[in-house]
């Protein structure tokens, strides 16, 4: 437990930040604690084939498009985080950061996490799509159009670019 | 509608400029999450071994079913019928072989596909 607690404080803040860019404020902490879960339960499998951090971001981005898909089934709307919005409503940047947020809420999940993954998280494509488990072909297409969808969003929101 | 080089390059540096900022996590998430954890790996002693639960179901249903079909293939013969039966074999073989004899005058081949017949009848 000791190992993996040092493991926990190793990753926390990658987990965190991808399930909050890809799902959302909405039950971040119960995502964090049911992904570290899983990563717990696969680690006694986990083979060296692949990077321990790359295995932690698969497993990750399963846990937030599959709770993505949750809420939507359940209708509840991935939400910008209220009192964020209205406490900092003044400044130039945070409203930058709402618009991306929102913007990344128009996107497929599937298309999202390409775009957190390789934009955000600037991990290079071919890993994005070895964390993906699909062809480097599928990861560039879905870029394309998660990039499309959100300049398009961008600039109907006033942003300049 | 495409991304020229330009647009895309300004789009990426925004992107990474202007995302969304995580949340700090509760002081106290490590111990959740351990906590957590600890739980389930006790709950894990009843499930240590999920290949024998992941075939156990399946491998009974089977069981079943082929047991169901056995027994609709050989239906347990109820020992009072059984006798009925013979009663009635016994009956039925007396007056058939009794007809044979007495219409052919001897008791020939014919009387043979009768008796075969009378225990097809009674079984």
């Amino acid at each position: 437990m000791q190992s993996f607690s040092a493991l926990y404080r190793e990753y926390r803040g990658l987990v965190r930040s991808v399930l909050f860019k890809i799902s959302g404020p909405a039950d971040l902490d119960d995502l964090v604690q049911e992904t570290f879960v899983h990563i717990w339960k696969g680690y006694s499998k986990f083979k060296q084939s692949s990077k321990l951090k790359t295995w932690i971001y698969r497993i990750t981005v399963n846990v937030a498009v599959d709770s993505y898909r949750k809420n939507k089934k359940r209708g509840l709307e991935v939400v910008l985080d209220p009192e964020r919005q209205e406490s900092h409503s003044g400044a130039n940047q945070i409203v930058c950061k709402d618009l991306v947020q929102k913007g990344l809420t128009c996107l497929k999940p599937s298309h999202r996490a390409v775009l957190v993954l390789h934009c955000m998280e600037d991990i290079p494509l071919k890993e994005v799509a070895e964390i993906l488990k699909t062809s480097i072909g599928t990861i560039k297409s879905r870029l394309f159009y998660a990039k499309k969808i959100m300049l398009e969003f961008l600039q109907k929101n006033g942003v300049k670019l | 509608m495409t991304i020229d080089k330009k647009t895309d390059e300004q789009l990426m540096r925004f992107l990474k400029e202007n995302q969304p900022e995580t949340p700090e996590p509760k002081p106290d998430e490590e111990r959740q999450v351990l906590a957590a954890i600890e739980k389930r790996s006790a709950r894990k002693g009843l499930f240590q071994f999920p290949h024998l639960w992941k075939w156990a179901v399946p491998g009974l249903a089977t069981a079943a079913v082929l047991l169901a079909l056995f027994f609709l293939q050989n239906p347990v013969k109820d020992s009072g019928t059984k006798t009925a039966n013979n009663a009635e074999l016994e009956e039925f073989l007396h007056q058939t072989v009794g007809a044979v004899y007495e219409g052919n005058g001897i008791y020939s081949g014919v009387g043979e596909e009768w008796l075969t017949l009378a225990e097809q009848v009674a079984y």
